[in-house]
């Protein structure tokens, strides 16, 4: 209590033209601090990724705040030592109390320093998957494809698997299948490279390749890869499957049975690009 | 019969088609804006024409797909149709793999296809651009993790200008490789850096861009490309058509050699 009334003590002791002072330098800061943002929103955007541009212009909105508010105080009478021994005295109390969110903020600077993903990148954490939308302090935001909010700490982000979908241009199809026994696979092998060469979107290299997996009761188990943008992988994905389909049909090619899809308890991790 | 990079008036409600290979491109000019249409060819037909087959007063077809529409609110009335180098890089698949002996610095002449650009009225900005022959996508690089996506195209090399047979929509490039290293330099492929380079109309009736030389350094893993300043074949009227996409400070620049031999 002692302490409390120390503190507040100057505050009696300020006149209305104090108050008016410290009122006018909260406004000035608030201005500043908007000419600051804005004036290096260019400069920042420009030569950082998207999420340190996001920290760092946090970072500078605060420092500006805080300075000023530090300068209104003083106006009334506050010594800035005391209000320093009082913050430091606090951030002993709150940081015991806060281990967690202590936890989170150095697991953010890991990931920053990192740079595993950044805004927009589609990632997959735990039994999450969707669209990276801020990174911050102690949390990334996460917009998964069925468009739900999803906050993930940045302890769990460390602790754990992230899979990030969109760090490299390119990205591959893989279909497996069952074909009957008498299928020629090397002659769908050659059907399959046309119906690639037929799509705009699976690239000629790395080259489309069928591996022979195994042989089973059910037939001949195969796989068949090719290699697409990232971008528009799924697009690429459905009418690959369109085009083969009708291809391997004609030829007379028998599909036994397809890898069976173990439902899931979270379908967004499942679901594709919106 | 018309030259490409001219200018065509067209009347309100009128409709031109472009034979590509695997499509035709149906432009009509609407009230306040120009629709672009497409549909495919039956029988994919290779070019044969080194101009490029327009035909007007082109009736629509009503599946024609749309691809795109350019509404600026004002009667525009003219289409410009622009060569340019492709937007991408264009990686040249050899018929056959070369080897370039320690020491020696052979010339070759290459055919690179040709983008084509639709520009309306005094727009800067294209607002469609294709190619007459198809050109796939692939990857060019040491792996899947460090490489770019280009176009890929097949050619062989000619050693003289007028060897060959020139292939329609495409720009004659001299290339010259020269192998300073005390190896031999094997390639099958080859990543033209297409987006610096710009496109010439030489005495009217065909397309060059600047000669380009390639140099694989001695004792490094790196070569080096020098642009030229001007078209290498001798002419007598000379028409820039397309600037190049991208400007490089220098004229020579430095690349890992696995980002231009594969």
């Amino acid at each position: 209590m002692d302490i409390l009334q120390q503190v507040l003590q100057p505050l009696q002791g300020a006149d209305w033209s104090a108050w008016l002072r410290a009122l006018g330098y909260i406004a000035l800061g608030l201005v500043l601090r908007n000419l600051v943002v804005h004036g290096m929103r260019k400069y920042v955007d420009n030569h950082t990724s998207p999420h340190k541009a996001i920290l760092f212009r946090r970072a500078m909105s605060y420092t500006v705040l805080f300075i000023f508010l530090l300068i209104a105080l003083s106006e009334l009478g506050f010594h800035s030592g005391v209000l320093l021994a009082v913050a430091g005295v606090l951030s002993v109390a709150i940081g015991f109390a806060s281990q967690t969110s202590t936890s989170n903020f150095i697991s953010g600077l890991f990931l920053l320093g990192e740079k595993s993903f950044k805004v927009g990148d589609v990632v997959g954490v735990q039994n999450t998957r969707g669209e990276v939308i801020s990174i911050d302090w102690l949390a990334i935001k996460i917009r998964t494809f069925d468009n739900l909010y999803v906050r993930v700490p940045n302890d769990d982000l460390i602790k754990g698997h992230v899979i990030n979908f969109s760090k490299f241009a390119i990205r591959r199809i893989d279909l497996q299948m069952w074909l009957a026994l008498d299928t020629d696979i090397v002659a769908l092998e050659t059907l399959l490279a046309e119906v690639a060469r037929g799509h705009d979107m699976i690239l000629s290299e790395p080259l489309p390749e069928l591996f022979r997996l195994s042989i089973g009761v059910l037939g001949v188990q195969v796989q068949w890869s090719v290699w697409a943008q990232q971008e528009g992988f799924f697009t690429a994905r459905s009418k690959l499957i369109d085009l083969m389909l009708p291809a391997m049909h004609n030829a007379g090619v028998v599909i036994t049975q397809t890898p069976s899809v173990v439902q899931g308890q979270d379908n967004s991790y499942r679901m594709p690009y919106p | 019969m018309l030259h490409a990079a001219e200018a065509l008036q067209l009347p309100l409600g009128e409709a031109i088609s472009i034979q590509a290979q695997h499509e035709t491109l149906y432009i009509q000019r609407q009230p306040q804006q120009w629709q672009l249409s497409r549909m495919p060819r039956e029988h994919p037909q290779c070019a044969l024409n080194p101009e490029l087959e327009i035909r007007h007063q082109a009736t629509v077809p009503v599946d024609a797909e749309i691809i795109q529409r350019w509404t600026s609110g004002e009667q525009e009335s003219t289409l410009r149709i622009v060569p340019a180098m492709a937007d991408k890089n264009l990686v040249v698949r050899l018929g056959q793999a070369m080897m370039i002996p320690s020491g020696r610095r052979p010339k070759f002449y290459l055919s690179l296809p040709l983008m084509y650009q639709l520009y309306i009225g005094n727009g800067k900005q294209p607002f469609y651009e294709f190619f007459i022959e198809k050109l796939p996508l692939t990857w060019f690089g040491s792996n899947t993790r460090r490489g770019e996506l280009c176009y890929q195209f097949f050619s062989d090399v000619e050693h003289e200008v007028d060897s060959g047979v020139r292939v329609p929509h495409r720009a004659m490039l001299e290339l010259r490789l020269c192998n300073r290293d005390g190896d031999h330099l094997s390639l099958d492929k080859i990543n033209l850096p297409a987006q610096y380079l710009p496109v010439y109309r030489v005495d009217g009736k065909s397309f060059w861009t600047t000669a380009l030389t390639i140099t694989n350094e001695k004792l490094t893993d790196e070569l080096s490309l020098h642009y030229g300043k001007t078209v290498p074949c001798r002419h007598e009227v000379l028409q820039l058509i397309s600037e190049p996409r991208l400007r490089s400070e220098a004229r020579t620049i430095l690349r890992a050699l696995e980002a231009i031999i594969g």
